[in-house]
């Protein structure tokens, strides 16, 4: 029966699936293999020993598997760590911005109650935009005539003075600073008490010049300058009094003599404005 | 087209499968199966399975894959006749084809083995199954068989060579019958080196 081929064929591969269907149902849920765990340990004896030497000769072939599967690993964790480093560095600048705009905020606070600023009724703003020049005569604020902002109002930060409203829009407003050409502002030195004029200084961007009413003036290199908030005369400000506007950086004894003029640096920085207060109520003019 | 029908008669070097099919259980238990990027995805011996059955048709493909799968289910401690049914299969499956199609061209062994691959895969889950064990057919499921499939297809072609050099015994050429005996079966193009030339 068996020497045809193809009916030999179907018998044996019968009988495999069959031993193998028995097999599986003998041996299911057991873990010994039941009644072949004899059979299961004539192979194991047998085929342990080779399994054995076979894994230790095969173990430098493992581990250089191992060493590129580990590469792999390390190259994405490589670049998992790199885009958390982003991460962290992000939050990092995002939290010195946070301290910088909040040590600026407490500046302003604080000068605010120092002099007295409530009754100035101050409105806080925040410059969004600046001249191009390298000169920066002009800030752009987000506040405007919806918020009480007027033309000529004064505008300071947590520093001093910065300069005085010159253009209002419903939402935003212009800010001449006190080193433009067209700023002056009446203040006196504390110490000597000479009063003069602060106005731009020529030629040197970002600095100021005090023309004294006096010559022979006791001023001295460091002396603060403060707003004068003289009320009438030639000499009438806009800006309250007793506000930091600088302090004597370079005294010339020949142009002091001459001229009546000393060279002073503005308390605040104006190149780095963010935050700034316009005081919308001048009371002494009430 | 050179075609072997099942009805012939073929000379199978039992000693060189026996050392096929232990260098292909040691390869996969002690190596493959250890290895991170192959561990739980390729199975070495389904290849060496596919390969034996190419070569020398279902019947010897068939009882090559029950006895390797059995001594691999012993090895494993687990329960007998799952690798042994799956691996018959696998063995069957490719002697049949090399029966009825002679598959020709080397390339041809990346779709056999990736489907070697599956069917071992598949029949696993399938046993799985009717075992009672349940098998939840989710993603790591999906991504496993994959993987299974994509090193089937990419260790075919070496597994394929490897078994043919151990296996396939290489007569001394006689000067009357040099072409006809020796190249013929590589002349049709076929993966089996069993050609007429080797009919008896």
């Amino acid at each position: 029966m068996l020497n045809d081929p193809f009916r030999r064929r179907r018998v044996v591969l019968a009988l495999l699936v069959g031993v193998s269907l028995v097999l599986l149902t003998a041996t299911f849920g057991s873990s010994d293999s039941g009644p072949l765990r004899p059979v299961r340990n004539v192979v194991m004896t047998v085929l342990g020993p080779i399994e054995e030497g076979a894994s230790a000769v095969l173990k430098p072939v493992r581990d250089l598997f191992g060493w590129f599967g580990s590469t792999l690993d390390a190259k994405g964790d490589a670049k998992r760590f790199k885009k958390e480093r982003d991460e962290l560095r992000r939050q990092i600048v995002d939290g010195k911005a946070a301290l910088a705009e909040n040590d600026r905020l407490r500046r302003l606070v604080g000068l605010s109650r120092r002099l007295g600023l409530s009754d100035y009724r101050p409105v806080s703003a925040t410059v969004i935009g600046r001249s191009p020049t390298v000169w920066f005569a002009t800030v752009q604020i987000d506040h405007g005539s919806d918020d009480g902002v007027r033309v000529n109002q004064p505008v300071i930060d947590g520093d001093g003075v910065v300069g005085i409203i010159s253009a209002v829009t419903p939402g935003t407003a212009v800010v001449t600073l006190i080193t433009d050409r067209e700023s002056g502002v009446s203040v006196r030195a504390i110490g000597p008490g000479d009063e003069g004029t602060v106005v731009a200084a020529d030629g040197t961007p970002g600095m100021l010049s005090m023309e004294l009413l006096s010559r022979h003036s006791g001023i001295r290199v460091g002396d603060p300058i403060v707003t004068a908030g003289t009320r009438s005369g030639p000499l009438a400000t806009l800006f309250p009094p007793n506000l930091p506007v600088g302090f004597v950086s370079r005294i010339d004894p020949d142009r002091l003599q001459t001229d009546g003029v000393v060279e002073v640096r503005p308390q605040a920085d104006l190149n780095h404005l963010d935050e700034v207060v316009v005081l919308t109520r001048s009371t002494w003019r009430q | 087209m050179a075609t072997v029908s099942s009805g012939d008669r073929i000379e199978v070097p039992r000693g060189r499968l026996v050392l096929a099919g232990s260098i292909g259980l040691i390869l996969q238990v002690s190596l493959v199966s250890q290895v991170s990027p192959f561990s739980g995805s390729a199975d070495v011996v389904a290849l060496v399975v596919m390969s034996v059955g190419l070569l020398f048709g279902s019947l010897p493909g068939a009882i090559f894959g029950f006895g390797v799968g059995l001594i691999l289910d012993l090895l494993l401690i687990q329960t007998l006749g799952q690798y042994a049914l799956i691996y018959l299969a696998v063995g069957y499956g490719a002697g049949r084809l090399m029966e009825l199609r002679t598959p020709s061209g080397r390339l041809v062994l990346l779709p056999l083995g990736a489907a070697a691959a599956g069917t071992v895969t598949l029949g696993f889950g399938l046993l799985q199954v009717l075992l009672g064990g349940g098998a939840n057919l989710n993603v790591v499921v999906l991504r496993q068989t994959a993987l299974a499939v994509l090193w089937g297809a990419l260790l075919a072609i070496p597994v394929d060579a490897m078994v043919r050099k151990i296996v396939v015994v290489r007569r001394k050429a006689r000067p009357d019958n040099t072409r006809s005996g020796r190249s013929h079966a590589y002349a049709t193009g076929g993966l089996s080196p069993l050609g007429p030339g080797r009919k008896r």
